[in-house]
């Protein structure tokens, strides 16, 4: 056996190791195993709270009995508490991390939650219904229990409080079936047999009082006079009453009045009964009708949150394909200029029509060295006509004061010929005039910068100047 | 008889999963030999306080069979 102290396995009374006294500790733990014995016997007989209780024992005499552990926890989970259940097979598993057979259990409960989610449900349905019943809604509560039992048939609690409700009713054919249920799962319940007790008590009450009114019927038999009239033999009550016309009226007064208190103490209130009762069972299922929807609509919320990021990511995924488009469509007028040159054709005009929407952006946008190559060559070919073709074409746009359409042929020029210190300029004019103040404060730096000494430099310098004052 | 209000309160609400985590931290596992160490470790210190003399190796593992926190695996809750 090992020393509860330190772990050593000791076999005297006394732990040579540690000196902890062993005498008591080893009836402790063999008392531990009588009660596992005795557990496991009951639940095998399906005496399962008498198995609860063994366990239980045992388990305080020896918290580390991992055999009473698992079974006190499959004994839990067989009667629906599932939560108990697990509380035991988790505490079983961290106490034994290895070889346990509880982790079959457990592997079980997290490889099919759906089944772990139908138990947890039919707890809430219960829960729900002990709460109605104590408020006094006891068909509310019979209606959710009927649920939580479809849910889960084993939830021994619930069939009991069901049991108990069906008795409320005096419904004890009904009662009686969900006991004998109960008792499938768990034979000897205290419950579930004081419920029984009680049904059988009240089946024999009715039948002694049956009995005895039968008796009494027969008796009043006997009270009867038999006389013969003639051949006929005429049996008449001891006691009749007697004809007059004042008896007879007094008997239909007596039945009217009689007549409004049945319908007082027991129409009245037996139609009222049966509106509470269906007002009761509306409110039941408008309140499990509305549970459902708020757990639907939390979920749509979740899907419509997936969706709308599923849909910006594919935007912005569709975005970048239309730019590799329009750049990839854009390679065509590049194409066509090149064969242009190629034909030895040297018409500027339709050269700049081909290339009317190539930009360097374009180029660079597609990833492709070939169009970025060819676009190279094409400069160096005709890149100053080109260039002289878009500034010309910028003097004319500025002339007819359209600003706008002189930055963009001049800002072509300039893509053509990086080393026309006038197009720069121009281009810094064309901005400066379109309004664009600090654009062009830019491009008349860049002017300063990358031409200096030359007088575009000078006039740019005093350009930035005006600007800044 | 069956009082039906006194027996309706001997039914209890049955744990929700939720409520796990929390029931198995909560868990009382003391048995008797953990009850058996904390009176040995009370009379150590008691002995200690009072000038009674006990063998400095008695027992000198006791305290580590202070309670355990248990781990409550997330994919189960």
């Amino acid at each position: 056996m090992r020393c509860y102290n330190c772990g050593f396995d000791a076999e005297g009374a006394v732990c040579p190791s540690c000196g902890a006294p062993l005498a008591t500790y080893r009836d402790i733990m063999t008392l531990s195993g009588v009660y596992y014995n005795d557990g496991l016997d009951r639940a095998q007989s399906r005496d399962l709270t008498g198995a609860i209780r063994a366990l239980t024992m045992c388990l305080k005499l020896d918290k580390n009995n991992i055999s009473a552990r698992n079974l006190l926890g499959l004994i839990f989970y067989e009667t629906g508490e599932t939560v108990q259940a697990i509380t035991q097979w988790v505490v079983s598993r961290n106490l034994q991390p290895e070889e346990n057979p509880v982790d079959t259990y457990l592997d079980e409960l997290r490889n099919r939650p759906g089944n772990l989610d139908r138990m947890n449900r039919a707890i809430k349905k219960y829960n729900f219904a002990l709460r109605s019943a104590r408020k006094g809604h006891l068909d509310a509560a019979r209606i959710q229990l009927k649920k939580s039992l479809q849910l889960n048939p084993k939830l021994l609690k619930a069939r009991q409080l069901l049991a108990l409700l069906y008795i409320r009713r005096k419904d004890y054919a009904r009662a009686r079936y969900e006991l004998a249920e109960c008792q499938k799962i768990d034979i000897a319940s205290d419950k579930t047999v004081r419920y029984l007790k009680e049904i059988d008590r009240v089946v024999r009450e009715k039948n002694a009082l049956r009995e005895e009114e039968e008796q009494n019927r027969k008796g009043g038999r006997q009270q009867a006079v038999a006389y013969r009239s003639g051949n006929d033999t005429i049996i008449q009550p001891a006691r009749s009453f007697g004809t007059g016309g004042a008896l007879s009226i007094i008997s239909v007064v007596l039945g009217l009045v009689l007549g409004i208190l049945v319908t007082m103490f027991l129409v009245v209130p037996g139609r009222t009964r049966s509106a509470q009762m269906e007002s009761n069972e509306r409110i039941a299922a408008i309140s499990e009708e509305s549970d459902s929807k708020a757990a639907r609509l939390a979920e749509y919320e979740r899907q419509v949150g997936e969706l709308e990021q599923q849909m910006q990511t594919l935007s912005g995924r569709l975005e970048a394909y239309e730019g590799k488009n329009t750049s990839t469509g854009n390679m065509e007028g590049l194409m066509r200029a090149v064969a242009l040159v190629m034909s030895g054709q040297k018409d500027i005009g339709a050269l700049a029509s081909a290339l009317e929407n190539v930009t360097e952006e374009d180029v660079d946008r597609t990833q492709n060295p070939g169009y970025r190559t060819m676009f190279d060559a094409l400069v160096g070919a005709v890149g100053k006509d080109l260039s002289q073709f878009y500034t010309t074409q910028g003097v004319n746009a500025v002339r007819d004061g359209n600003y706008q359409e002189a930055v963009r042929r001049y800002a072509l020029a300039v893509q053509y010929n990086r080393e026309d210190e006038d197009a720069l300029y121009n281009l810094a004019e064309a901005v400066r005039l379109s309004g664009d103040n600090e654009r062009a404060k830019l491009l008349y730096d860049s002017v300063v910068t990358l031409f200096p000494g030359t007088r575009r430099a000078q006039d740019a310098q005093v350009r930035i100047v005006e600007l800044n004052n | 008889m069956i009082n039906f209000e006194e027996e309706l309160r001997r039914y209890q609400p049955i744990m929700e999963v939720e409520q796990a985590e929390s029931a198995i931290r909560n868990q009382d596992l003391d048995d008797m030999a953990d009850v058996a160490l904390g009176i040995i470790m009370e009379a150590r210190e008691e002995a200690a306080r009072l000038g009674v003399n006990v063998p400095a190796d008695f027992m000198q593992n006791a305290q580590q069979y202070a309670p355990q926190n248990f781990e409550v695996p997330d994919a189960l809750l």
